[in-house]
């Protein structure tokens, strides 16, 4: 077997941001699965940050260490809304439509409170078909100030295996 | 055989086919968005009121020949066409309606926007009222939200205000109030009791 001619740890220190001892300043599998909430594809899909949702650990207790999920159905993220900003337009468009005494443009009002109302109900362009993108309940690992060893060692193990890989494809001379 | 299957990466999720039609869909729903977004902000008093309207039906348009079959694509086409009011516009948005409702037969909103072209533009309040009628049934029948519901109620309650059926409107204010007691449905009801002189 060849030796490595650096440690596990050094090696994934040029993927990833370690601590000065060794320690990852941020666990790895936040920053890797963090990731999900900033995928490229929800800029194409506007999905704005405030539409993920947080997914707490009841188990762990994390607070902010949580990982970040998008929520997503289909016609139910248009990210120039929110819900109170279409209850106030809906208010001024009904404050609109019930001072006009032509009726065909009172329905045109109406079309537009209508419209809107389908949006808050998330049900425009087929939204009550199902989700867009599935959510995931996952619970993370610990953070890092309450057991950074128990980290560092899955961390380690994480990077056992990476050179194993390595290993078998006999990458390590390389290195 | 099919070998896909048995691979841990690929297999039906994985297949071109799905994977464009999915996309095809996102970009349809982006386009549908926008056209909404247009079409709900657009106000007669903006000087750009048909600049915009128009911007809303490109949007919608691209939406629907990228899922052709959706149904709120073309309800929205239809909404959009009904506000600009031109002879081959209303004759479009007519287009649509039907084109939704052979989609959709149980769901009623091709059939209210239907109704008020049949009443504003095609000189109809007869099938206007019988289509309303219908958006309100259905409405009803497939407990849809009630904030939906109460536009069916609203538009039915214009058709027969407009016909002159005074005391069928009165008798739906009460029915309306009664099923959907809200705000807003209680300022349309008091509008319409004051147009008609109460």
């Amino acid at each position: 077997m060849l030796e490595p001619r650096c440690s596990p740890s050094l090696f994934l220190d040029q993927f990833f941001d370690f601590g000065g001892n060794g320690e990852p300043s941020i666990p790895i599998y936040n920053i890797v699965h963090t990731q999900r909430g900033r995928h490229p594809i929800y800029n194409v899909l506007e999905i704005a940050p405030d539409l993920l949702v947080t997914q707490q650990s009841s188990a762990l207790e994390l607070g902010e260490n949580s990982l970040t999920l998008a929520s997503s159905t289909i016609g139910g993220d248009d990210t120039k809304f929110g819900a109170d900003d279409i209850d106030k337009e809906i208010a001024d468009l009904a404050k609109q439509a019930s001072a006009l005494p032509n009726s065909k443009q009172r329905t045109k009002i109406l079309n537009r409170i209508k419209e809107l109302r389908r949006k808050k109900a998330s049900r425009a362009h087929g939204a009550d078909k199902g989700h867009k993108l599935s959510i995931i309940p996952i619970v993370p690992e610990a953070p890092l100030s309450g057991g950074a060893a128990a980290e560092g060692a899955a961390d380690f193990e994480f990077g056992s295996e990476i050179w194993t890989i390595l290993e078998t494809l006999g990458l390590v001379g390389a290195l | 055989m099919d070998y896909s299957r048995n691979l841990g990466i690929g297999g039906s999720f994985m297949r071109p086919s799905k994977r464009s039609n999915y996309n095809r869909r996102a970009a349809a729903l982006k386009y549908h968005q926008r056209a909404s977004r247009l079409f709900t902000s657009s106000r007669l008093s903006q000087p750009e009121y048909n600049k915009t309207l128009r911007e809303a039906l490109v949007n919608a348009q691209r939406s629907l020949m990228l899922d052709p079959d959706n149904y709120d694509t073309l309800v929205l086409i239809g909404e959009i066409y009904f506000d600009i009011g031109d002879d081959s516009s209303i004759h479009r948005a007519l287009e649509c309606y039907d084109r939704a409702i052979g989609l959709c037969p149980d769901r009623p909103d091709a059939y209210a926007g239907k109704a008020n072209l049949m009443l504003y533009d095609f000189d109809a309040p007869d099938d206007a009222e019988l289509l309303a009628r219908k958006a309100l049934r259905l409405s009803q029948k497939t407990g849809e939200d009630p904030e939906l519901l109460e536009m069916n109620y609203i538009c039915l309650l214009n058709v027969l205000e407009a016909r002159g059926k005074l005391g069928a409107a009165r008798w739906l204010i009460r029915q309306a109030l009664n099923k959907n007691p809200s705000d807003f449905m209680q300022e349309m009801a008091e509008s319409t009791l004051k147009r008609m002189g109460e």
